[in-house]
C-alpha cells in the first residue's frame, strides 16, 4: 500500500496517529520547520536591528539562494498544471485532426 | 464539480471526478474495485495498515448517492478485497453499507478478490450484467464492445512543466471504457503498461481525476516513466 493513501486515510479519520507525527517531524526536519523560525522571531522580538546595506551580506547568501526552492505542491496545484497541460494538448491536437474533436 | 460526457455504442454516459461512471438514461452509477477491508485484510497476514479504509471509500461511496441517486449502483467486482471481506465490517460500516443497499439496487459484479457473492449486505451478485447495448464485468474481455469494467486500477502519468503528474484516471475509446479504483487502499496500474494496452491497440483517451472535474487527454500523452523525485 503506498503511503500517500494511508495518509489521506489517517488524516481524516485518526489525525493523531503515531505515522503523521513522525511525518511531520520528518517534514520539519527536511523542510523549513515554521515552528522553529516562529520561535526563533518571538525569541529575538525587540532585538532586531534592521540594516540596508550597499551589497548583500555574505551570511544572507545561502537564504537568498533558498528563496522559492523549497515548493510542496498539493493536489490543487497539480490540478493547475494538469488544466494547462490539457489545453495545451488541445490546442496541439485540434489542427491535425482538422477542428474535429 | 463538473462530469465528463463520453459516447458509447449509442449511450451517452458521463464520467464523474470521483471516479464513477453515471448512466443518465438508466439512472445507473458504477463504481469498480471498493476493495473494502483491504486493511484488516493485510493486518490479519501481520502488515498493520490503519483500519479506516473502508469508512473513506463508504464516504466516497455516499457522495456519490447523495450527487446521482441513481436507482441501480454496479459495483464492479473486488468490491471486498476477499472473501470474508463482508465478516469483517465494522458495525457501524456494515449499518451504513445496508443503508445504501436498501436505498439503491445494488449490483454485486463478481471480482477475482470476491469471487462468492456477498452476504448479508444486500443487493444482487452476478458474473456480469447486462442492460441495453452495455455489457458490465469486473475484467475488460478483448474485442468486447459498449463494456464498462474495472479491474486494472488505471492510472496515468502526464507531462506538465518538465515534471509529471500521476493521478488515477479512466481509459475510455468508442467501446469500451475502464474505471479507477474507488477503494482507498487501492494502487494503480500504468495505463501504458501491456495488460491495459493491448486493450486499445487505436489508443483512445484518458481522463485524470481532479478535485472539480477531469482532465482530458489522448491515451498517448501518457508516459511510461516514473514520476520524478520531489525536489
Amino acid at each position: 500500500v503506498n503511503s500517500d493513501l494511508i495518509y489521506d486515510v489517517l488524516r481524516r479519520h485518526q489525525p493523531d496517529h503515531i505515522l503523521l507525527r513522525a511525518t511531520r517531524a520528518d517534514a520539519a526536519g527536511g523542510l523549513t520547520d515554521v515552528g522553529r523560525i516562529a520561535a526563533l522571531l518571538a525569541r529575538v522580538r525587540g532585538r532586531v536591528r534592521h540594516r540596508v546595506l550597499s551589497r548583500v551580506s555574505p551570511l544572507a547568501v545561502p537564504v537568498l539562494l533558498e528563496i522559492g526552492r523549497e515548493s510542496v505542491r498539493g493536489e490543487e496545484g497539480e490540478d493547475l498544471l494538469l488544466e494547462e497541460a490539457e489545453l495545451v494538448a488541445e490546442a496541439m491536437d485540434a489542427p491535425r485532426q482538422g477542428w474535429l474533436l | 464539480v463538473t462530469l465528463a460526457p463520453l459516447h458509447l455504442v449509442g449511450e451517452r454516459l458521463m464520467l464523474d471526478p470521483a471516479g464513477a461512471l453515471v448512466w443518465p438514461a438508466q439512472r445507473l452509477l458504477a463504481v469498480a474495485d471498493l476493495h473494502f477491508e483491504k486493511g484488516s485484510a493485510a493486518a490479519s497476514r501481520g502488515s498493520l495498515l490503519p483500519p479506516w479504509d473502508t469508512r473513506v471509500t463508504l464516504d466516497r461511496l455516499a457522495a456519490l448517492l447523495r450527487r446521482h441517486a441513481p436507482r441501480t449502483v454496479v459495483a464492479l467486482g473486488d468490491s471486498f478485497h476477499d472473501a470474508a471481506g463482508a465478516s469483517r465490517l465494522l458495525a457501524a460500516d456494515a449499518a451504513r453499507l445496508a443503508a445504501m443497499t436498501a436505498a439503491a439496487d445494488f449490483v454485486w459484479v463478481l471480482g477475482n478478490h470476491d469471487p462468492a457473492p456477498p452476504e448479508g449486505i444486500g443487493g444482487i451478485s452476478t458474473p456480469e450484467w447486462r442492460a441495453g447495448p452495455l455489457v458490465f464485468r469486473h475484467q475488460a474481455v478483448a474485442g468486447a464492445a459498449g463494456e464498462i469494467s474495472g479491474h486494472f486500477h488505471p492510472k496515468a502519468q502526464v507531462p506538465v512543466r518538465g515534471t509529471l503528474v500521476s493521478r488515477a484516471c479512466f481509459v475510455a475509446d468508442a467501446r469500451r471504457v475502464l474505471l479507477p479504483a474507488l477503494g482507498a487502499y487501492t494502487g494503480g496500474l500504468d495505463v501504458r503498461d501491456a495488460a491495459i494496452a493491448r486493450l486499445f491497440p487505436r489508443g483512445g483517451r484518458i481522463f485524470l481525476l481532479g478535485r472539480e472535474r477531469l482532465f482530458s487527454f489522448a491515451y498517448a500523452a501518457a508516459r511510461s516513466l516514473p514520476p520524478a523525485p520531489p525536489r
